[in-house]
């Protein structure tokens, strides 16, 4: 009952870009850098990080999508990172994507029912054209599509009407996790809501478990059991969704959480907005030692010259020699 | 002492007309600019809010036909010829796109595209013009501004683009900036920086800004006053206050819950808007909002609700009479 | 849950088979075509061109390759049945030009055929596998580009004699290398498309991604470059023939015709001007058309 449904243990993802001139020395880009936890059954994992984060290479990583340098994906016992193409296509029924920009991620020449189809018809070739079209349908009506859209194209919906499209085709298969990477970015305030509301509702009615990333804290931690805070490739902090907000452990979720501007006038003229100082470094000349030290308000010497661990302090995991220190200080 | 207000639009309509059908992007909005402050327009996409921005400038595609009137300065900028506008545009009237991506032209230095301003409209020599680039570049918070000169556009991050388009948008001391989601496709701290940016240039420079956006927190920092756009329209206008607290309309009321804050409780349901944006070439004979509005009376899918005031500044479009937001309930 | 619709499943699925039928990129494409009047007069003519080419040589009372002795050499009379004259050997030229219309668009249209078939699996399969096997195709590309066409093409001729066979297979091979080229470039941007990413997360395997999804988003681009292609297959054809190597005697194309008339150009300027005014026609035609296809298909107006 306690077994995850995925383990993920100190993913890498290096990426070998071209060196300078013609003899340059290759430079290496570290999107992932040992990134480790477990999704449990049914529980929705926030992951949180802004641009060069790695969380959209975490994401594919996961899906073997994108190159595995180092590291594990366990899923049913198998990692996928070293699985070969015949194993690795029957697991991949069982791990679903959810794409950021609706539109991109649908074929347009394709017709709704045709898109929503397509993971039945990999997996399933055998399967009859109407028992395929029925199972189209009652996913069309999951998601809250009409019927009668079936034959229409991606082009001619809204931003968030083609998000229920993709989100149809991801569960139609009835997988046990599903990436969404940054489903609701692209989409409009109000309508980032009802999908919101839309996954939650579906997680609950098939037990999906959910890998749900973000660069949004708000719309993330309303989702989301637990959450995952990653800068420059590493995990800054985990914890619960609540711990991250009522007690944010690391400075860079402190800083995160400072940096949103509340809907609140009153409120922003005592409290505006707190900029955190400096530029986000290259992934490929990531700073020695803490990787956030360049922009921490704490950082001591020490933070240059050893990699923190990710340790438990209280209720959260957090990779910072300071912790104890910055928790014990009045708000 | 009332004083004319720098930018004065009265009743501007942008339809575009495609193939047989009519899209009334923007329909008879009215508002002001004071000098010195900060009006936020709220909308999402299909609002009308950008469009509303490049009809003031004379930017509206050719298929467009804009009406009403827009006052700077006493001038009448729609219709004016494109010499007059070609002057206002970038020195005395300052824009700022959404995508820091593309605003920047790729194959050109960023010294140049911001020099560029100055030395069409100043007519200064190029090393004035550099040096006067390196200054702003300054004051726009990018580090090592001279190097930053000779780098290009693919060189700097999303947040410096954003800041490099918000010097170049600057570097003639305009006296009006209007910024078009200008913190949409940011990170939530570059966002910051770049609100923190705003700020001071209001107080440095006391520039008047016209921010657009969708961000509630974004408006809430920043705005003076508000107008709320829905389907072209002004749906609700007011100071920051008003908006926010008291809010009259509907839709700002269901915009605000819709968003989720971090200070409210977890796991409670996000109120979502039901329906999905109205398309501008077909909108209900009544208030465009009645399709997805949760206080709908019968009167509101027959006939448009004008705009009334409710007092002082503040003024609703809707039937429905009674208070929503947040002061209607308890006071936090 | 927000907005869901319930409903019976049996009845849904009888609705959904009369479900409108949602309009497509192709639909809208051909939609802003009609719209462009150069394209659907060049369209119209070059229909009406056709048409005369396939039905006049079956009602016309002359043939192609008669010679008629009397008649040698005649002027175009709009009395007298040879309405363009007659050529060098007596024959119709109406009924020799509108052969000569049909061979021509017969070697442009398949010509073209072959090497957008040969093109586009060879680019797009390429583009899609990359690495060094896409390397290794680009430089048989590369190579090929470096042979001569008309070296090559006298060496067919003479070791196969002149043929209209020979003409598709020299002209085809030889023209989709462009095709190749264009359309490995446009699977390389395809290619890191999210919808691809999808289909390999739905499981879609690359031959199935290749054909099922690359190459119908590729048709676009490929049909522009088709119908730009099919001109200038048909000029190249021209200039073959009027260096003798075209089809045979007495056989004929536009540019046999243009190269025969062109020998006669003192006397009889006719036997040039009239085979030389369709063939430009055609090109013209062609060339609007395909301009129109090119604006309607582009992406940037969706």
């Amino acid at each position: 009952m306690s077994e995850p449904i995925l383990s993920v243990r100190e993913l890498r993802t290096y990426f070998e870009l071209a060196g300078d001139g013609w003899f340059g020395k290759h430079k290496v880009l570290r999107a992932v850098d040992g990134v480790s936890f477990d999704l449990a059954r049914g529980e929705t994992l926030g992951v949180v990080g802004e641009s060069g984060c790695g969380k959209s290479t975490l994401a594919r990583a996961v899906m073997a999508l994108a190159p595995v340098t180092s590291g594990e994906v366990l899923f049913a016992g198998l990692n996928l990172a070293t699985l070969d193409a015949r194993r690795l296509h029957e697991q991949r029924r069982h791990i679903q994507i959810i794409f950021q920009d609706p539109l991109a991620s649908l074929d347009p020449r394709m017709t709704v029912g045709q898109i929503i189809a397509e993971p039945l018809r990999s997996f399933f070739p055998g399967m009859s054209v109407q028992e395929r079209q029925s199972q189209v349908l009652e996913m069309m009506r999951h998601v809250g599509l009409l019927p009668g859209q079936i034959n229409r194209y991606p082009h001619e919906f809204s931003g968030g009407q083609a998000q229920r499209i993709g989100i149809a085709r991801a569960l139609i298969l009835h997988p046990d996790v599903v990436v969404c990477d940054e489903p609701v970015s692209a989409l409009d305030v109000s309508i980032k809501a009802q999908i919101v509301n839309l996954l939650a509702d579906l997680q609950a009615e098939f037990g999906l478990s959910l890998l749900f990333i973000a660069h949004d804290l708000a719309s993330v931690r309303h989702i989301s059991h637990r959450m995952m805070v990653l800068y420059l490739g590493k995990v800054m902090e985990l914890a619960s969704a609540d711990e991250i907000y009522r007690a944010p452990r690391h400075p860079y979720t402190q800083s995160l959480i400072q940096a949103i501007p509340v809907a609140d006038p009153r409120r922003a003229r005592s409290h505006p907005a707190k900029a955190l100082s400096g530029e986000l470094p290259s992934p490929i000349a990531p700073p020695s030692g803490c990787v956030f030290r360049t922009r921490c308000p704490y950082a001591i010497e020490r933070c240059a010259q050893e990699v923190p661990a990710l340790r438990s302090l209280g209720q959260s995991l957090v990779a910072c020699h300071l912790a104890e220190e910055i928790a014990s200080r009045p708000a | 002492m009332a004083q004319a207000p720098l930018l004065a639009a009265r009743d501007v309509s942008v339809a575009f007309s495609t193939r047989g059908r009519v899209v009334h992007a923007v329909s008879n909005v009215s508002f002001e600019l004071a000098a010195g402050k900060v009006l936020a327009i709220v909308g999402e996409s299909g609002s009308g809010k950008s469009q509303m921005l490049l009809a003031m400038l004379g930017l509206t595609a050719r298929n467009g036909k804009v009406t009403g009137s827009v006052l700077f300065k006493g001038a009448e900028l729609l219709g004016a010829p494109e010499e007059r506008l070609n002057e206002i545009r970038g020195q005395q009237i300052g824009m700022v796109f959404q995508d820091p991506m593309t605003a920047l032209n790729p194959y050109l230095p960023v010294g140049l595209q911001v020099t560029e301003p100055l030395l069409i409209h100043k007519r200064m020599d190029r090393a004035t013009a550099d040096k006067r680039a390196v200054e702003m570049l300054k004051a726009v918070h990018i580090s090592e501004p001279e190097r930053r000169m000779r780098q290009y556009p693919h060189q700097l991050s999303g947040g410096m683009r954003q800041r490099v388009a918000i010097a170049m948008a600057l570097i003639c001391d305009p006296q009006i900036l209007i910024a078009d989601e200008p913190t949409t496709a940011l990170d939530v701290t570059v966002q910051a920086q770049v609100l923190t940016l705003l700020r001071e240039i209001r107080e440095r420079f006391g520039t008047s800004v016209i921010l657009v956006t969708h961000d509630l927190g974004v408006i809430a920092e920043l705005a003076d006053r508000v107008n709320v756009m829905y389907a072209g329209k002004v749906v609700e206008e007011g100071t920051a206050e008003d908006i926010f607290y008291r809010c009259r309309h509907p839709y700002t009321e269901a915009l605000q819950r819709s968003v989720p804050q971090l200070s409210e409780a977890r796991g409670a349901r996000l109120v979502a808007i039901a329906g999905n944006p109205p398309d501008l070439s077909a909108l209900p004979p009544g208030c465009s909002f009645a399709p997805r509005c949760f206080y709908r009376l019968e009167k509101c899918d027959k006939s448009v609700p004008p705009l009334e005031s409710v007092g002082g500044i503040h003024a609703k479009a809707c039937f429905y009479e009674v208070q929503l937001g947040r002061e209607a309930v308890t006071p936090a | 849950m927000s907005g869901s619709v319930v409903g019976k499943l049996d009845a849904a699925i009888v609705e959904h088979l009369s479900a409108p039928r949602g309009r497509s990129l192709w639909q809208d494409a051909f939609l802003r075509l009609r719209h462009n009047r150069a394209a659907m007069v060049a369209g119209t003519v070059l229909g009406t061109i056709v048409l005369a080419a396939l039905i006049v040589p079956l009602i016309s009372s002359y043939n192609y390759y008669t010679p008629q002795w009397a008649l040698l050499d005649t002027a175009p009379t709009l009395h007298g049945g040879h309405i363009f004259g007659t050529d060098d050997l007596g024959r119709d030229l109406l009924v020799r030009v509108m052969w000569g219309c049909r061979i021509s668009l017969m070697i442009g249209i398949v010509a073209s055929l072959v090497s957008v078939i040969i093109g586009v699996t060879w680019g797009a399969v390429a583009g899609y596998v990359g690495g060094s096997i896409d390397s290794l195709m680009m430089r048989v590309v590369d190579i090929l580009y470096a042979v001569p066409f008309i070296p090559f093409v006298i060496v067919l001729v003479v070791l196969f004699g002149r043929n209209i066979f020979l003409m598709f297979v020299a002209i085809g091979v030889v023209s989709w290398l462009d095709i190749a080229r264009i359309v490995r470039g446009q699977t390389l941007s395809l290619r890191n498309k999210e919808f691809i990413e999808a289909a390999r997360a739905a499981g879609v395997r690359g031959p199935s991604i290749v054909f099922r999804h690359l190459v119908p988003n590729l048709l676009g681009i490929v049909i522009i470059y088709a119908t730009l292609t099919v001109p200038s297959v048909i000029l190249f054809e021209a200039f073959l023939s009027f260096l003798g190597l075209g089809v045979q005697a007495p056989m004929t194309s536009l540019g046999v015709l243009v190269s025969d008339g062109a020998g006669e150009l003192q006397s009889y300027p006719y036997l040039l001007l009239i085979p030389a005014a369709f063939l430009a026609l055609i090109v013209y035609c062609l060339n609007f058309l395909g301009d129109g296809l090119c604006e309607a298909l582009d992406p940037k107006d969706r």
